[in-house]
C-alpha cells in the first residue's frame, strides 16, 4: 500500500491490527478499537485487502452460529503474516517521514509568544 | 359540617346512584375504557415507531445501492447487513440509541463510502478483466499464426507434389515449418494468467 493511502483511519486500523496480528475483528469491533467511522473504515479495509495486508471471511463458512441465532452472517478481518510485516514497515516509514528535522529548535522556543 | 356532607352525598347517591370520588360509575367506566384505549394506542404507536426506527438504518443503507456498481453490491451488502444487524440486535440499550447507532453506521456508507469502497475493489477486478482481454487477443493471434502456418504448409505440400518432389522431401518441407510455426507462436505469446488473477474474478 502506497504511503499516500495511509490515511489517519488506515494508520489507526493498522495499529489496531498490529496490536495482535492473530486476532480476528468484526468491522464494528474495528470501529470501536481504532476509533474510526464506517465511512473511513471500509475504504481503508478495501485498500488493505487489495494490498494483501488483511484477509476477509464470512463467518458462516463452516460456522452454524449465525443461522442458529437467526441473524445474517458477519464478516471478520485478520492480518496476514506478510501484511503484518508490510504494515509495520509502512508505519515505520510514515513515522520517519513525519518526524521533525533533527536541527529543529522547536523544543527550545518558549511556548509563550513574546509580548504576551 | 360532616353531617352536611353526609347529607349531600346521600342526596347525590339518591340522585345518581353510587359514586366514587364524586363521580358516578358510568363516568369511571368511560374513563377506564378510554385509559385502556390510550394505553393500547400508545403501545402500538411505540411498537410501530420502534419498528420503523430499527428498520430505518437498513433503508438508509440500501440507498448506497444507488451509487454502488451492481457487480460489487452483493459482496459488500452482505457484510454491511450483518454488521448493521449486529448493531441493532444488541440485547442491551434503548432502541432509540441503537437506531441512532445504526444510522451512524449506515449514513456514511450511503453518502459515498460505499461508492469509494466499490471503486477501490473494482480497480482490481478491472485489472483482471484487462489482463483477461489481453490474454484473449494473444490467444487469437496465436491461433492465427498456427492457421497461417497450416495453410502455408498445405500450399507447400501441394506445390511439392505438383513439381514431383520425392514424398519425404515434401513431407519435411511442409511439417517442419508447420511444427516450427506452432512452437514460434507459443514462444512469442506471453504466459497464461496466474490462478491468482482468476481468483479476483470470484470475489
Amino acid at each position: 500500500m502506497e504511503q499516500k493511502h495511509l490515511t489517519p483511519a488506515a494508520v489507526r486500523l493498522a495499529q489496531t491490527f498490529l496490536e495482535d496480528p492473530t486476532r480476528r475483528f468484526y468491522a464494528t469491533e474495528l470501529m470501536e478499537a481504532a476509533g474510526v467511522g464506517s465511512g473511513s473504515l471500509y475504504p481503508a479495509l478495501a485498500r488493505m485487502e487489495k494490498s494483501g495486508w488483511i484477509v476477509a471471511e464470512d463467518e458462516d463458512e463452516g460456522d452454524p452460529t449465525p443461522k442458529k441465532r437467526g441473524r445474517p452472517a458477519r464478516r471478520y478481518y485478520w492480518m496476514t503474516g506478510e501484511g503484518a510485516r508490510a504494515a509495520h514497515l509502512a508505519l515505520v516509514e510514515l513515522s520517519n517521514s513525519v518526524r521533525p528535522p533533527a536541527s529543529s529548535p522547536g523544543w527550545l522556543i518558549d511556548p509563550t509568544p513574546e509580548g504576551v | 359540617m360532616n353531617t352536611l356532607t353526609g347529607v349531600q352525598l346521600a342526596g347525590a347517591a339518591a340522585e345518581h346512584g353510587r359514586t366514587l370520588l364524586g363521580e358516578t360509575y358510568e363516568v369511571w367506566r368511560v374513563a377506564g375504557i378510554l385509559a385502556v384505549v390510550a394505553a393500547v394506542g400508545y403501545e402500538m404507536a411505540m411498537a410501530l415507531t420502534r419498528l420503523i426506527g430499527l428498520r430505518l438504518p437498513f433503508l438508509v443503507l440500501y440507498i448506497a445501492r444507488l451509487t454502488t456498481p451492481k457487480s460489487e453490491w452483493p459482496y459488500l451488502y452482505k457484510a454491511w447487513k450483518g454488521e448493521l444487524h449486529a448493531i441493532l440486535d444488541a440485547s442491551k440499550g434503548f432502541w432509540v440509541i441503537k437506531s441512532l447507532k445504526g444510522l451512524k453506521y449506515a449514513l456514511p456508507l450511503a453518502l459515498g463510502a460505499a461508492r469509494l469502497t466499490a471503486k477501490i475493489r473494482e480497480v482490481r477486478v478491472k485489472q483482471a478483466h484487462h489482463r483477461s482481454s489481453a490474454f484473449e487477443v494473444v490467444e487469437a493471434l496465436r491461433f492465427s499464426v498456427v492457421t497461417a502456418t497450416f495453410i502455408g504448409s498445405g500450399v507447400l505440400f501441394t506445390l511439392a507434389a505438383a513439381l514431383g518432389v520425392p514424398w519425404w522431401t515434401a513431407w519435411s518441407a511442409t511439417w517442419v515449418p508447420f511444427l516450427f510455426g506452432i512452437r514460434l507462436s507459443y514462444v512469442l505469446g506471453p504466459s497464461s494468467p496466474s490462478p491468482q488473477d482468476d481468483k479476483s474474478h470470484d470475489e
